[in-house]
């Protein structure tokens, strides 16, 4: 459905996006997280056709997005992170002017800007000034919006900034339902763990290239293994340390008192094996697992990490 | 229909709000009061005395241009925040991540912009309606207008669309536009101006004011995108009918396209649409993202592209408004120089024509000119047009008189007509036309009026002219003149310069026809002498051997006589030793010489050359002229000429006619002719237009109210009850157009749309047994349109455009080309076609057309004055009633009312009253007496005409002291109404300067001491009027008719007209005596006093101041005056009575 190949930008000699691939199947409800000013903004701005790219190319549902302008809108509804609506407009007259841009006017357009904002909850909205609606409606219906044309793809950028965790929720339902209707949806989000529990697919941005991308818990799998390795030893810490050592397999170790934290590479057998040897040793262990949950912290460190590669 | 979506919301959103109908409302409501005050205040004859439609054709004029002034400052407004405003909301991206192409976003908010706008002005059209109840505007020009707001706003409102593209605030983004709109309207005309300037700067620096100015018309391009200019441009042509555009190029030194020119609006509406499509394509790039350079190098990009825009924006205006360096041949007008015989020679190929203008190409002012020309054809057959054209007085326009004429291949054609005078300064062209009207060749002159209207003007017919020009010298010699220091001037003349048109000889004082068969004259040059005699000429008709020569053709029409045998004798000329050598000034014998003569006896002719024993030259008074008959032939023998040619010389001087006496001697002091114009003159009587077919303003207001309420508030509530807004972009223009309509329907009733005509027509009667009457009118055609037009006279009149006083300008067009002229009379071969071009609409063009008419009859006055009691009968003997007669008679004004056909009225038996024909109150009771005054607007207009003819018939003949005045009823009048086919509005008097036998106490009543001025210092005076104001003292000796003593004169009220005893401070000294008159007596020797101004005096016994040979020598001390400016001032307007000597030769 997407395909990001090479996609280049630069404000000046400020590099966005620096060779960026990037491939989504159709149906993926796909998250794109980095941090601020990873590009991802530029991207989505790029395939929307808001932003021209210096290189590379973007080819979305088969339609060359960089140079069929026209064609590529068809394809795609977007709903960027600022927005504003009009003053004195009804949701519904805000719906329907959007319809009337893609040619669809009169009682069609009217139920089904109906039934878009039926399926934004909105419905009961559809008299109320658009100005006057909170910003979460004002975010869905602009998702009600986005979908007039019915689109192939929804890019939203950020869609769930400044929302409420309520809000969220309700967001959350949407982009699911909608993702359950076949669409292939394109979320970006500076915090992981938002995307984490709704995206079949997850790619990570940094510095202007993805820095990781695959289903969540494959992600989540990299990412684990990758966690350090608390261990928590009541006595014989001196013996626990030497064995740790030893472990060809450990590649960082700290202590604090009685907690020592490692860099592990292995996988669960090699956990266990360690754990065995501690155990065997006279070790008592009292707490040994992997750090996990805390997307946040890892994703901070797997760009610490790219810095120091950089 | 697919409508754009970004205009479908937008005037969806606009007329949510009740300020869309307020703004209807108070907007229309204004433009209702500015239209419905505008026309009351020019309407309300409370007001005005006269209904100037002109001035409701402003009224228009300010209401369109408020609404292009709306629109000027409006839509910037609107549009410069359109996109920056999307911007400001963040509501753009949404918008460019549609289908939407940055192209349509664009449209759809230049057109939602401008649709408020567009609507306002669409709103307005029934109040712009109101125009169509008087005319003057035509749909067309309405349509004109609504084309030009619309594109106007399409131009400024891209403008702002575009500045409101490239920068991301609305604010900014307005500044822009206005800038944009401020280098549109102001730059391009200031760069008119600066060219201009720029242009003399380097004609006179560089090229030290040699060669020709460079031609910098290229600066007249950019205005084609300006829409101040355009409406400017569009206002011009409607209102006035100008096209200034050829004045501008001029003032440049150049020319424009003509294309261009011709089609100067839509030109400009196409240039303003382009520039409409760049700019928008300028904004649809602005807008595209993907052509747009983005964030991060903001600040330098930034620049970049304004940089680029400024770039763009400054090519558009250099490419346009540099000012071309290179010099083209300048089109400033060179004026040639007429040629020694006052001709100037124009040529094209094989046409080439000789024009002669005036006189030697000397004229006068206040007389007619002539032109003429000889047409030479060396090529094939040619039909063309001779054409004389000149500025008017009253704008920046010129007056056109051509003739026709067709000359076959080898030959040459004679052409001619009169012009009407036109001052000093004046250029004329000359020109060849071909059949349309353009001009193939043309040359322009100065007329030489160098000699003053006070030089006397003879022309001489004569197969031996050579013989003639004794009277030149001696008038050279003499220095004949009226107190003038100029010279008579001798213009010899052709036989076909005596045209069927008197015109043409208007501007002869004397001529003299000598040695020349008049049997050659046609009929209408006999007629022409008889009309330029009757209005003052002096004919002077030598004869000798073979008098039937001469006096053939004149005998029956102007003459009543006998022609006796010829027979030769040897005179003196009744010359004395003593009078030859002081007219010679050297001592000469006094001998005879022999001359042949023919005895002719003229009725009503007196004597006034002699030789004791053969009379040799009599005088005839004919209408206002006089006509001499000689009994000789002028056509002296050298020796003859030598020695008594100034005694002819002298017959002429001593008998020019009073009228023309009068014409010469008051060059510039004639205050009756400026106290007439203060008054009132002909041009009040002609702009007098009738109040019953104006609009019924109470009417449209109640309408035009109707339509604000309803297109503004009322539709708005309504639709609002019933949640359809969105149609009130359908009902407003919906219910404007029935409106307009409506009142476009309505105002038929009063809409003035066809030329009509305003005249005043007076015919002055004929003595009896007549058989044709002339007929002066003076008469203007109105259009109510600014669109050229035709009136086609079918018969031959001598018509003229009427000269008209105010400013003028000598300033010529350089266009070649024909119809740039404002209005023309064309002489075809069948009829008379006065074409009038580029005049406003409602403009009066004034004509002059004299003409005669067959007799109707005429009226008989045979009234008698004995010792202050008038009796005698006015008989009517025309074939139609008369109305509002009057009959004036020495002071006393009879009003006789209406005189039905055939009907005689006793005069004694009429209403009389006597007052100074100087005060105002004698005006009064004669309006009072007909039923009103000219100024009171509350009566027919038609009447305030005849009380205004009347009026203006008496400020002109306020010297005059009898005369008959009455009016032709309405529908009995056929000299003129019936040659247009135009409404006519219109009076038409009869008039008659009558003579009154008086006799007082026995004594016979001879006339005014004036008519007897002898001697005098012609320095000083011409017998009646003082030049010299300087001047205390006078002597003039009065000569009474032979045989007559004088015994008695009145001074009073009645002699005078009343100024001296009527007006304490004489206002109009002009015509007033100021001083005291002497005489001194015989018997004693003494000095007495005889009479003082201001005081009556009726002296008897006159006889003892009589000197030996019948003659009174007055001595006048002249009185200061509290009028120190005056020019002049005349001498007492005495009654003379005596008595005859019993020879039986009493006249």
């Amino acid at each position: 459905m997407v395909k990001i190949e090479n996609l280049y930008k630069h404000y000046g000699k400020f590099v966005a996006l620096d060779h960026l691939n990037l491939s989504i199947e159709k149906g993926e409800l796909f998250g794109f997280v980095g941090p601020n000013g990873a590009g991802k903004t530029t991207t989505m701005r790029i395939i929307s056709g808001l932003l021209r790219a210096d290189g590379g190319s973007v080819h979305i549902a088969g339609v060359d997005a960089l140079k069929d302008n026209q064609n590529l809108k068809r394809k795609i509804g977007y709903m960027p992170d600022f927005f504003g609506v009009y003053d004195n407009l009804k949701a519904i007259e805000y719906m329907e002017f959007y319809a009337s841009v893609y040619g669809i006017t009169g009682e069609k357009a009217k139920s089904m800007c109906l039934e878009l904002m039926d399926l934004v909850n909105l419905s009961d909205k559809a008299d109320f000034y658009v100005d006057g609606l909170s910003r979460g409606m004002k975010q869905r219906l602009c998702l009600a919006r986005s979908l007039v044309h019915n689109p192939e793809l929804l890019i939203l950028d950020e869609p769930a900034s400044g929302l409420d965790p309520r809000a969220r929720f309700e967001m959350k339902g949407i982009l699911k339902n909608l993702h359950d209707m076949g669409k292939t949806i394109i979320i970006s989000s500076h915090i992981l763990s938002e995307l984490a529990e709704m995206c079949t697919t997850i790619g990570i941005i940094d510095k202007g290239s993805m820095v990781s991308k695959g289903t969540v818990e494959e992600i989540m799998q990299k990412l684990s293994t990758s966690n350090p390795l608390k261990i928590h030893v009541v006595n014989n810490i001196e013996t626990a340390v030497r064995i740790i050592k030893e472990n060809p397999q450990v590649a960082n170790l700290s202590i604090d008192g009685q907690d020592i934290t490692i860099s592990f590479d292995g996988g669960e057998e090699e956990e266990a094996e360690l754990l065995k040897m501690l155990v065997n040793n006279d070790v008592q262990v009292s707490s040994y697992m992997r750090q996990t949950g805390n997307l946040e912290e890892v994703f901070m460190m797997v760009t610490a990490k790219k810095e120091v590669l950089d | 229909m697919k409508i754009n979506p970004v205009y479908g919301k937008e005037v969806k959103l606009r007329v949510r709000s009740l300020k869309f109908a307020m703004t209807i409302l108070f907007f229309n409501l204004g433009l209702v009061a500015i239209a419905l005050l505008g026309f009351e205040m020019i309407f309300n004859i409370n007001m005005n005395y006269r209904i100037d439609y002109s001035a409701a054709i402003m009224v228009y004029f300010v209401i369109i241009c408020i609404e292009a002034a709306m629109v000027a400052f409006l839509v910037p407004v609107f549009t410069a925040g359109s996109i920056a405003g999307e911007r400001e909301k963040q509501t753009l991206e949404i918008l460019l991540t549609t289908v939407l192409k940055p192209g349509q976003i664009v449209m759809g908010k230049l057109m939602s912009s401008i649709s408020m706008v567009v609507l306002l002005v669409f709103s307005s059209l029934p109040v712009v309606s109101i125009i169509f109840t008087i005319g003057g505007i035509n749909m067309a020009d309405l349509l004109q207008f609504v084309v030009f707001i619309i594109v106007m706003s399409l131009f400024i409102g891209s403008m702002g669309v575009c500045a409101s593209a490239m920068v991301k605030k609305a604010i900014p983004a307005t500044v822009i536009s206005f800038v944009m709109v401020g280098v549109v309207c102001g730059v391009t005309a200031i760069a008119v101006f600066i060219s201009n300037e720029c242009a003399n700067i380097y004609y006179y620096t560089v090229q030290n004011s040699s060669g020709n100015v460079p031609d910098v018309t290229l600066a007249i391009y950019p205005l084609l995108i300006n829409p101040a200019f355009t409406i400017f441009h569009m206002v011009s042509g409607q209102f006035m009918g100008e096209n200034m555009l050829s004045y501008m190029a001029s003032a440049l030194n150049g020319e424009l396209l003509p294309f261009v020119q011709d089609y100067w609006f839509l030109c400009s509406i196409a240039a303003q649409l382009v520039f409409t499509a760049l700019f928008l394509k300028l904004a649809a790039l602005f807008l595209d993202p993907l052509r747009r350079k983005e964030k991060a190098r903001k600040s330098s990009n930034k620049n970049n592209k304004k940089k680029k825009a400024a770039a763009m924006a400054l090519v558009f205006f250099v490419l346009a408004v540099a000012p071309a360096s290179t010099q083209t041949a300048s089109a400033s007008i060179k004026i040639k120089e007429l040629d020694n015989e006052g001709k100037i020679k124009i040529s094209k190929d094989d046409i080439s024509a000789s024009v002669r203008l005036g006189y030697k190409g000397k004229a006068k002012y206040n007389r007619s000119i002539r032109a003429d020309a000889v047409i030479e054809n060396k090529g094939s057959d040619f039909t063309g047009k001779f054409r004389v054209e000149y500025a008017r007085t009253d704008a920046n326009g010129y007056i056109a008189i051509q003739k026709e004429f067709a000359v076959a291949a080898g030959e040459s054609k004679k052409v001619q007509f009169a012009l009407p005078d036109i001052e000093e300064d004046r250029n004329i062209r000359v020109a060849i036309c071909d059949k349309d009207d353009d001009i193939i060749c043309s040359e322009y002159v100065k007329l030489n009026y160098k000699d003053n209207i006070d030089t006397l003007y003879i022309g001489t017919l004569s197969d031996s002219q050579d013989r003639l020009k004794y009277i030149a010298s001696g008038l050279a010699a003499d220095k004949i003149s009226f107190g003038a220091s100029d010279e008579g001037i001798i213009f010899e003349l052709q036989g076909d310069d005596i045209t069927e048109d008197d015109k043409m000889i208007d501007v002869l004082d004397v001529i003299i026809i000598d040695n020349f068969d008049t049997a050659k004259f046609s009929k209408g040059q006999i007629n022409a002498i008889k009309k330029w005699v009757s209005k003052g000429g002096t004919l002077f008709l030598g004869s000798g051997a073979d008098a039937g020569k001469v006096l053939g053709a004149f005998s029956g029409t102007l003459l009543k006589g006998t022609i006796g045998s010829a027979k030769s004798i040897r005179t003196n000329f009744g010359v004395t030793r003593e009078k030859l050598t002081s007219l010679l000034g050297e001592n000469l014998p006094n001998k005879r010489v022999p001359l042949d003569i023919t005895q002719i006896s003229i009725k009503g002719s007196k004597p006034v050359l002699t030789d004791g024993r053969n009379n040799l030259a009599s005088v005839k008074d004919y209408g206002k002229g006089n006509i001499i008959t000689a009994e000789f032939s002028l056509a002296l023998s050298t020796g003859t000429s030598r020695l008594y040619g100034p005694v002819v010389v002298d017959v002429i001087r001593d008998n020019i006619s009073e009228q023309r006496r009068q014409d010469l001697g008051l060059s510039s002091g004639n205050s009756l002719q400026s106290y007439s114009q203060v008054y009132m003159g002909e041009s009040d009587l002609l702009n007098l237009n009738s109040t019953d077919s104006l609009p019924n303003l109470k009417l449209y207001a109640v309408i035009l109210l109707a339509y604000v309420f309803l297109a503004g508030p009322v539709s708005y509530i309504i639709l609002k009850k019933k949640d359809k807004r969105n149609l009130l972009w359908f009902i407003v223009p919906a219910l404007s157009v029935v409106f307009s309509v409506t009142i476009y329907l309505i105002g038929t009733s009063t809409r003035i749309q066809k030329p009509f005509i305003n005249y005043s027509s007076t015919i002055e009667l004929p003595e009896k047994g007549n058989s044709s009457h002339n007929v002066n009118t003076a008469f203007t055609i109105t259009n109510s349109s600014s669109k050229a037009y035709e009136a086609v006279l079918p018969e031959n009149s001598d018509i003229v455009p009427s000269n008209l006083n105010g400013y003028y300008s000598s300033y010529y067009s350089s266009n070649d080309e024909a119809d740039e002229y404002d209005y023309g009379i064309e002489y075809g071969a069948n009829n008379i076609t006065l074409r009038m071009n580029n005049l406003s609409a409602f403009e009066s063009v004034p004509f002059k057309m004299g003409n005669k008419s067959s007799s109707t009859g005429t009226v008989d006055v045979n009234v008698q004055k004995t010792d202050d009691k008038i009796s005698g009968f006015v008989t009517n003997k025309m074939s139609c009633g008369l109305e509002d007669c009057i009959f004036y008679c020495k002071g006393t004004m009879y009003y006789i009312g209406s005189i039905p056909s055939g009907k005689s009225v006793d005069i004694s038996k009429q209403k009389s009253f006597e007052e100074s024909k100087f005060s105002y109150s004698f005006e009064s009771q004669l309006s009072a007496a007909m039923g009103g005054s000219y100024y009171d607007n509350s009566i027919d207009v038609s009447l305030r005409r005849k009380i205004g003819m009347l009026q203006v018939f008496i400020t002109n003949n306020k010297l005059s002291d009898t005369w008959f005045y009455g009016f032709v009823p309405e529908g009995e009048e056929t000299s003129f109404t019936g040659k247009f086919s135009y409404d006519k509005y219109g009076a038409t008097g009869v008039y008659k300067q009558v003579q009154v036998p008086e006799t007082l106490n026995g004594y016979n009543v001879i006339g005014r001491l004036e008519q007897y001025a002898d001697k005098y210092d012609e320095n000083d005076t011409n017998g009646f009027y003082i030049y010299d104001t300087t001047r205390k003292e006078l002597e003039v000796t009065y000569k009474f008719p032979e045989n007559f003593t004088l015994k008695r004169i009145i001074y009073n009220k009645e002699t005078t007209g009343g100024c001296e005893f009527e007006l304490n401070q004489y206002q109009y000294v002009e015509t007033a005596f100021l001083g005291v008159a002497k005489v001194k007596d015989k018997t004693t020797g003494q000095y007495v006093e005889l009479l003082q101004s201001g005081q009556k005096a009726d002296i008897d016994g006159m006889e003892k101041y009589l000197d030996d040979d019948g003659s009174l020598t007055i001595y006048y001390e002249i009185g200061d005056t509290q009028y120190q400016e005056a020019d002049s001032y005349i001498l007492p307007r005495v009654k003379l009575a005596g008595t005859y000597k019993n020879t039986g030769k009493r006249r």
